[in-house]
């Protein structure tokens, strides 16, 4: 135990020294998942990681970004990277027929643990990296989502369709790139894309490394998308002060309204 | 150019949604509808919350009919005297409707009988408007719109009510009752719905108030104008689903499209504004139907949709 933790305090040194060197901001390394042995290391370095950008303003003219992953890892170990939201239990409403006839809703189904948002990319196919029961335990992957869920897995897959309709879940296999690098290791770079609609909030970026079949949470990262200037004084006037927001966007409206009408008007006669 | 919108928590784009609300402004001027059965579906489609989408819509609809109606109420086509009227019953039967939906709520399956009830109204009035259009436009094709008095069970009650009053705007008397009593129906209709009303308004007015088509236009869109104000402000309030810069956009194009819906539909004749509407009618009565009958992509939804 003593030698694991000392493992922990170096890397976290490494990681200091990183962050200190330039790299992204508020880095942190988790100790090794109880589990298994000690990260690898290669060649005496550890491994190292950057998340870029760990701040995202949301502004008016925010459509999207792409968080960039890269880091040094020892060579012949896949990983995974996962930028995860926070899990929140979710009820959605469940469709079906009706007198064997009309699609409507039907009932309400309810998920005990969701992730808000779930990007997966690994550098392999999940089930090549691990044991369906190490997932499992480690929350990888959508059967490991399902089994967290507690519900059946016909409504998990409809759930998954329509989370990666939206862009909030998805499992991309190949999407990490390991190249080798010098002294036997290698450099992994992933780029993950966050669409528009995830909303503000923190986020974490976690690199899970897959050593001979057990999983290990090697580092992790928090991402932050924060609304700025006009989107968020319009966000926070319409939640806090409701109905000055409300007669302000009736009076807008109508001034615009009325306004276009004299503007037209003054060109025509009275009609009949 | 994309746009990000704080309340629905997207990016749109901003040429996108000026042009969609030019085509609903435009038919909002022409018929005297609100629109939002045509906005909420594509809004939802683009990405924008269910309930986001139908609140900013009520928001924009304030713009488009105040453009609308004013224009309207230039050409002399607004009738105050039952707009009010019915204004006043709507407020009523809107109350009414929503005490309604709850008691049908606990007894379940209220979703299947209003939906159901909807879909075979709008095919009914689109249908008996379309046949009835059609057949005066080949039949008298000078016949000015709302002539045509043929004695009938509504035209017989309608003259047994007290108070009655002259509407001279719409060149009709009758009891105050009328305008008041089929408010109060529109507006149970409409909350029971959850739709505007302007489909349900629009075929009251002309076949059971026997108003001119192009009064009617004005005077629905002016009723409308008062309804959406209520409810963005209640919406902004109480569930704060409102997006601003989503209504600023779809208005921007609105105000304009419902300024040439005016000026398309003085050129037209009203059978000829009804045959229009009607397809209209039949085409969204279509589309519901089929999205009934066929099997969603995905089987579960968040809730506060349709």
């Amino acid at each position: 135990m003593a030698v694991r933790r000392c493992t922990g305090m170096l890397l976290a040194a490494v990681v200091i020294a990183v962050a200190a060197a330039g790299a992204a901001a508020s880095l942190q390394f988790v100790e090794p998942v109880p589990y298994g042995k000690a990260v690898p290391r290669a060649g005496g370095g550890a491994p190292t990681f950057t998340v870029e950008p760990q701040q995202v303003p949301i502004g008016l003219f925010y459509g999207g970004t792409t968080i960039r992953v890269q880091g040094d890892l020892p060579a012949d170990l896949p990983c995974a990277v996962l930028l995860e939201g926070p899990r929140e239990p979710l009820t959605l409403k469940r469709k079906g027929k009706v007198w064997g006839l009309l699609w409507m809703n039907v009932g309400e189904v309810e998920f005990a643990e969701v992730p808000t948002v779930y990007l997966l990319q690994t550098s392999a196919p999940l089930s090549s990296l691990a044991s369906a029961g190490q997932l499992a335990e480690a929350g990888l992957g959508y059967p490991a989502l399902a089994r967290r869920a507690g519900t059946d897995t016909t409504a998990f897959r409809e759930l998954i369709q329509l989370k990666e309709k939206e862009g909030f879940f998805s499992v991309a296999a190949g999407a990490v790139s390991l190249e080798p690098a010098e002294q036997g290791t290698a450099r992994l770079s992933s780029a993950i894309p966050l669409r528009a609609r995830i909303p503000a909030g923190e986020y974490t970026v976690s690199l899970i490394g897959f050593d001979g079949g057990h999983v290990r949470r090697l580092a992790r990262a928090a991402v932050s998308l924060e609304q700025v200037g006009l989107v968020q004084a319009l966000h926070s006037l319409a939640m806090e002060r409701g109905l000055l927001y409300g007669c302000t966007a009736v009076i807008i409206a109508l001034l615009a309204g009325l306004g276009t009408g004299l503007i037209f008007g003054k060109g025509t006669s009275k009609g009949h | 150019m994309p746009i990000y919108l704080p309340i629905a928590s997207n990016s749109v784009s901003a040429l996108g949604l000026v042009s969609l609300g030019a085509l609903v402004g435009l038919m909002s001027g022409l018929f005297g509808v609100g629109g939002g059965f045509l906005m909420t579906p594509l809004l939802i489609m683009i990405g924008i919350p269910p309930t986001i989408a139908a609140a900013s819509d009520s928001n924009q609809i304030v713009a488009a009919s105040a453009s609308g109606s004013y224009a309207h109420f230039r050409a002399g086509n607004v009738d105050l005297k039952i707009g009010i009227l019915m204004l006043l019953g709507g407020l009523a039967g809107g109350t009414i409707g929503v005490q309604i939906i709850k008691l049908l709520r606990a007894l379940g399956e209220a979703n299947f009988v209003i939906t159901v009830v909807y879909v075979l109204m709008l095919g009914g009035v689109g249908s008996y408007m379309f046949f009835e259009s059609f057949g005066a436009l080949r039949g008298r094709t000078r016949a000015p719109a709302g002539t045509k008095m043929g004695p009938s069970v509504q035209r017989r009650l309608a003259e047994a009510l007290p108070l009655k009053m002259n509407f001279p705007r719409s060149g009709i008397r009758m009891s105050v009752l009328m305008p008041l009593g089929l408010g109060v129906i529109v507006g149970l209709l409409a909350a029971i719905m959850g739709v505007g009303g302007g489909f349900i308004m629009v075929p009251v007015m002309v076949y059971l108030l026997r108003m001119p088509m192009h009064v009617v236009v004005g005077t629905s869109l002016f009723q409308i104008l008062f309804t959406c104000i209520n409810v963005t402000i209640l919406q902004s309030t109480i569930n704060h689903t409102v997006d601003f810069i989503l209504a600023l956009l779809l208005l921007a194009g609105s105000v304009i499209g419902a300024q040439i819906g005016v000026r398309i539909g003085r050129r037209l004749k009203g059978d000829q504004l009804k045959i229009l509407l009607s397809v209209v009618v039949l085409v969204v009565c279509a589309k519901m139907l089929l999205g009934l009958l066929l099997r969603p992509d995905v089987l579960v939804a968040y809730p506060g949709g349709h």
